[in-house]
């Protein structure tokens, strides 16, 4: 487990560079000078050629690229992401401290989708062909194709202006966090309903579930106790996946509910040309998300004692 | 066995024994299968009337999409604007219809670039692997370390706003799954023996990837260029509706969204009717996906039409004219080939409402292997698909 675990950290360096090598790219893809830009922001007028000539020797700008993206990785490795040419606040403390926010939504709404998903997925199986087998294709089918930042309108629509049940958007009590954490959790939750069904389907089908019930275990525990333990592995996989999807297409919901989450805070950079924030938002996803795929690796061992991590 | 049934005893098995990946039906059958698969069918009719209405929107739309008329502000629908008017008094369904060009126009072009890219790179990375392919499936590595949408939004957001980019992000974000998958497949053929008898008969590299290997990657293709629209249509109308893609008046189905949401409490029909196109192409497009991919692709799983009758004993009276068989069929699920058995088995039904026991019809013609697969309600594609079914006679 601990060589696994290191072999696998000792992997991630590469990939974690490459994450950096490109959101670093991505700042030469600007079609703005970033010295202009700062002059501009800074003295609210037009810099003239040689203000913006001493700018980018102050920046380090008029370095070869190469050096620029070494000196930006080491700076990015020790936490420092760079300023956000808007709030002039450090980008990870700014990144950091909305993510908090984001994770809130997300999890709420990945919690809410497996605690759907999860049971429907199981009985449509169990009962395939019944209504609630053909239900739930529907519902799914439906979940999957419906864009979430319109089904947000369509939930505000229903629960906020017509029965006045919660809050159109903002933050403060737990109300505020439903509609959004619904409208991110809804696509997750009918793919995972979907995955689970066919998984079981699959499972149930099996020889070791026909022992099971031959030698009298009841319909639970051949379910729960024999098909379920072993059709939650590809759906554990498909969550974890989704679950740094959903901090991505957060940025469309938190925009929608005006939640301050990473996603509106750069979205609102994007508009501002800011950067540093976009370059840094690129670091900080991919970490997680690379962060988020190892616990979803390690988390095999937990549920499936017969996948001996390290030993391949 | 029932003692009035002489006969041979044969015993059909379909086990889980190894699939042939490479292994394709016939064109036709493929088309016939896809013809009778209702939902694909549907969805490709979907998908074609968008497309109709998007060639023909000038001749269909009632009115032009960019005509302003400050009389008929946030109308509700009525006989002249059958879906009403937006902020401008512009008619919501001519906006539509001309918006289709626009969502169906941009998605079906990222995803035609998505798939030549994703295809080259696969291919040329499985075929001739070593440094080319560690150094492309790094890059593919690398890619596939964000979430797609996180790395399309920040190109976008660094390269501006505009549905150009918008197309250039996706486009350099999602051809990494192609990539992926049609090497894998690549890899798998490069050493059987069609592409080593090419290779020996002096065959370049660029006519063994196009005329070998192209040639079987393409159902794969056409699986994965199918559900990829539907999801490029809810990815680049969703950049659009964040601001990010195309800019108002442009009547693109996420900037109408966008463009509407600051009403959408006074005249809701600015959000529901963009959104309900948007769902419905998508719906289109994710049928025929899934159609397509229980046709074409035996990589993935068949969902919901899995046989899952593991054995079956099939008896048969040798008859001049009319057979007479019986089967005991374990466990019969997959309402698909059960149904089409069904006029086989005579007054026997094969349903999944019974299915345990003894199963017996009449059929004409020689109820050798293809009875047997009818008993089973295995259609001979199946059958050929399933290389350890065995009929003894």
């Amino acid at each position: 487990m601990i060589p696994y675990l290191l072999r696998r950290l000792i992997y991630l360096g590469p990939v974690w560079l490459g994450i950096s090598f490109i959101a670093f790219a991505l700042s030469s893809l600007s079609p703005g000078d970033p010295a202009r830009l700062t002059l501009q922001r800074q003295l609210d007028r037009q810099p003239t050629a040689e203000e913006v000539t001493r700018a980018r020797e102050d920046l380090g700008l008029d370095a070869p690229f190469v050096v620029r993206y070494v000196r930006w990785v080491g700076d990015a490795v020790t936490g420092d992401l760079g300023t956000s040419y808007r709030t002039g606040e450090p980008v990870l403390g700014a990144l950091l401290e909305r993510f908090p926010n984001t994770l809130r939504i997300t999890l709420l709404g990945l919690g809410g989708a497996v605690a759907v998903a999860l049971p429907l997925g199981v009985m449509a199986a169990v009962w395939r062909n019944s209504p609630l087998d053909h239900l739930s294709r529907i519902v799914s089918l439906l979940g999957a194709s419906m864009p979430s930042y319109w089904v947000a309108y369509l939930l505000i629509l229903l629960f906020a202006v017509r029965l006045h049940l919660l809050p159109v958007a903002g933050r403060g009590t737990w109300q505020h966090m439903v509609l959004p954490a619904t409208t991110l959790g809804l696509a997750t939750g009918a793919s995972l309903m979907r995955l689970t069904r066919s998984e079981m389907l699959e499972v149930l089908g099996q020889d070791f579930v026909r022992t099971g019930r031959a030698k009298g275990l009841g319909p639970r525990a051949v379910i729960v106790g024999h098909a379920l333990r072993n059709a939650l592995i590809p759906v554990v996989t498909v969550a974890g996946l989704r679950f740094a999807g959903l901090l991505g297409g957060a940025v469309i919901v938190e925009t929608i509910f005006a939640w301050p989450g990473i996603g509106k805070f750069v979205l609102d950079s994007i508009f501002d040309r800011d950067y540093p924030v976009i370059q840094g938002f690129v670091v900080f996803m991919g970490t997680v998300f690379l962060i988020v795929n190892l616990a979803v690796d390690l988390s095999y061992g937990l549920l499936d004692p017969r996948i001996r991590l390290g030993q391949r | 066995m029932d003692e009035a049934l002489d006969g041979g005893i044969s015993t059909v098995r379909s086990g889980d024994g190894s699939r042939d990946l490479t292994w394709r039906p016939p064109r036709w059958v493929v088309a016939r299968r896809l013809l009778r698969d209702r939902p694909a069918v549907a969805g490709a009719l979907v998908l074609m009337a968008f497309a109709l209405v998007a060639i023909a929107a000038p001749l269909v739309a009632p009115h032009d999409p960019a005509a302003i008329d400050g009389r008929a502000i946030l109308q509700a629908p009525s006989e002249q604007h059958r879906l009403g008017t937006d902020n401008l008094g512009r008619d919501i369904l001519s906006r539509l219809i001309y918006g289709a060009r626009w969502t169906l126009g941009t998605s079906l072009l990222a995803a035609t670039a998505i798939v030549v890219i994703g295809v080259s790179v696969g291919l040329v990375a499985g075929y001739f692997g070593g440094l080319i392919d560690d150094i492309l499936m790094r890059i593919v590595d690398v890619l596939l370390a964000f979430p797609s949408l996180v790395l399309a939004l920040a190109i976008v957001g660094t390269l501006g706003p505009s549905l150009r980019n918008v197309m250039i992000g996706m486009v350099a974000v999602w051809w990494v799954d192609y990539a992926r998958v049609i090497r894998g497949l690549t890899v798998g053929m490069r050493e059987r023996e069609f592409v080593t008898s090419a290779h020996c008969a002096g065959a370049s590299a660029p006519h063994i990837i196009f005329r070998h290997l192209l040639p079987n990657v393409i159902p794969s293709v056409i699986v994965l260029a199918t559900l990829e629209l539907g999801s490029l249509m809810l990815a680049i109308p969703g950049l659009s509706f964040l601001g990010l893609g195309a800019q108002p008046p442009t009547p693109e189905w996420g900037t109408m969204l966008n463009d509407g949401r600051a009403f959408f409490q006074r005249a809701p029909q600015l959000m529901v009717y963009p959104g309900l196109a948007i769902t419905i192409a998508v719906i289109g497009s994710n049928l025929v996906g899934d159609g397509l991919r229980d046709v074409l692709d035996p990589r993935f799983k068949r969902e919901g039409r899995q046989r899952l009758i593991r054995r079956a004993t099939v008896t048969r009276r040798a008859a001049r004219s009319d057979d007479h068989i019986s089967a005991e069929v374990e466990s019969i699920s997959g309402r698909r080939e059960c149904a089409r058995a069904n006029p086989v088995m005579g007054g026997t039904r094969l349903t999944r409402d019974e299915p345990h026991g003894r199963r017996e019809g009449t059929m004409g013609g020689r109820p050798r292997l293809g009875s047997a697969r009818c008993v089973l309600a295995l259609t001979p594609w199946a059958a050929r698909r399933e290389p350890s079914i065995r009929f003894r006679p």
